[in-house]
């Protein structure tokens, strides 16, 4: 089965700082078709330090809905390789 | 050995949960939550899975699970982290030192505390008698879910009800229920749920869950969560608001598949059996002369699988030691709950107490039986 937003799996990092919530979001994201991997970040968030988030190729704006949608606290979206 | 001392810890474990320890100890032996590693990663992962099946057997949000070392923690966590000088507290008269003990300390700082008598048998009774404990300055209700010493269910919905109604944080203490009885945190109103999963979830001994559905102000424990670092301050997302330090993954993965073991069975199933053994038990102790039991026959939904008893001849330590040299495990003397045996009216010397697990039979309720005569004579 083909996955929503094509083949490019590095399009958006979401940082949620839990792990938990991490995880949350990563399979929130694949139910809804989306490729999403966990993914550590350190010092990614400015004056924050550690935490966790999600690659994945879904676009910033729908992380946000689908996030929401299931209550998974969003710190930031960045594109992934600029931070993280 | 005859174990027959399951409301102290589940003696024997599941193969599963044993082999799943095992496995996690050899195969995801890391830190969950703090590394971004493979090891560390499949440790999360295993985490949040044992997260998932709690928040569903309890009907909770999994992010409110808590993973502590055990109930007695979780009780702490949850009574000193609610409560503000000056708010009162109500207890039940069954609670254990688990509850009993944080709620001295609280009284300390300036919280009055009053005691709502349990009226043995009479739910409703009991439910008025919390009414009348209640006054405007309450705040916060503790409630043992059934004693540990007499096995009592007390009417928790119905108190969690009175709760909701006059806007009182509600703790419950599931030590001897959690796993053996249904419990829904969000239809009972429990703001906060008390679990020893090595007891009737047959997890490790060394694990407690804390469910909270409400805030904690003031966390009893700080530190490290593996987030937020540059913050000296404690996190306040959960469940790593409440989890600081390195969590008991073995323990955790343990839960886990005792929960799995306990839905093949059925909680429901569990705990019919198990309370077979105690009405034989029962039956079987009322015809020896001498033998004292405090509470009528136990029935469903009235009493967990548990039995206090004593002979009129001999100290209750002495009958639980004669019954060890005969090969029988059996808990003795005031099981850490002054309050309950005052009760009960066996706060000298308190009783012996016989608690049933899946594993029990009736030939081994049988045996104990005749050991008991035995030591009559």
């Amino acid at each position: 089965m083909a996955k929503k937003g094509g083949d490019n799996m590095n399009q958006n990092f979401a940082i949620t700082g839990t792990v938990t919530y991490a995880i949350k979001g990563r399979d929130a994201l694949r139910r809804h078709g989306y490729k999403a991997q966990l993914k550590r970040t350190v010092n990614s968030i400015e004056g924050a330090g550690c935490g966790y988030g999600v690659i994945t190729n879904c676009k910033a704006d729908i992380i946000e809905v689908i996030f929401n949608k299931y209550g998974i606290k969003l710190l930031k979206i960045v594109e992934h390789g600029v931070e993280g | 050995m005859i174990y027959l001392d399951n409301a102290a810890t589940t003696g024997k474990k599941p193969e599963i949960v044993i082999k799943s320890v095992n496995n996690a100890l050899r195969t995801m032996s890391a830190n969950p939550g703090r590394g971004g590693h493979t090891l560390s990663n499949r440790a999360s992962e295993a985490v949040f899975e044992a997260r998932q099946k709690v928040a569903k057997m309890f009907d909770a949000d999994d992010d409110r699970v808590i993973f502590t070392p055990n109930c007695t923690t979780a009780l702490n966590i949850a009574i000193k982290g609610v409560i503000n000088s000056g708010q009162g507290i109500v207890i039940s008269s069954l609670e254990h030192n688990a509850v009993t003990r944080p709620t001295v300390t609280v009284n300390k700082k300036g919280c009055p505390v009053k005691v709502a008598e349990v009226i043995f048998g009479d739910a409703d009774a009991t439910l008025r008698s919390f009414e009348r404990s209640i006054d405007k300055n309450t705040a916060v209700v503790v409630c043992t879910h059934a004693s540990n010493v007499s096995g009592e269910i007390l009417p928790i919905e119905k108190i969690g009800a009175l709760c909701k109604d006059r806007g009182i944080t509600f703790i419950v203490d599931a030590a001897q229920t959690a796993g053996v009885l249904p419990i829904s945190t969000k239809k009972m109103n429990i703001d906060f749920l008390c679990i020893a999963p090595h007891k009737g979830l047959y997890a490790p001994m060394g694990t407690g869950i804390l469910i909270a559905n409400s805030e904690i102000h003031y966390p009893l424990i700080e530190g490290g969560t593996g987030v937020n670092s540059y913050s000296l301050e404690q996190p306040s997302d959960y469940p790593e608001r409440l989890e600081s330090g390195t969590v008991n993954l073995p323990g955790i993965v343990g839960i886990s598949a005792g929960i799995d073991f306990v839905n093949s069975k059925g909680t429901g199933q569990i705990y019919l059996s198990e309370l077979a053994l105690i009405e034989r038990l029962y039956n079987g102790l009322s015809k020896i002369s001498g033998v004292i039991l405090y509470t009528p026959k136990p029935q469903k939904n009235k009493y967990v699988p548990l039995l206090s008893f004593n002979l009129r001849s001999m100290p209750s330590d002495m009958v639980a030691e004669k019954l060890s040299l005969m090969g029988f495990a059996v808990r003795a003397g005031l099981h850490c709950a002054p309050l309950a045996h005052k009760r009960m009216g066996t706060i000298d010397g308190g009783t012996v107490r016989v608690s049933t697990g899946v594993f029990n039979n009736i030939n081994e309720i049988d045996a104990f039986i005749r050991a008991v005569s035995k030591i009559k004579k």
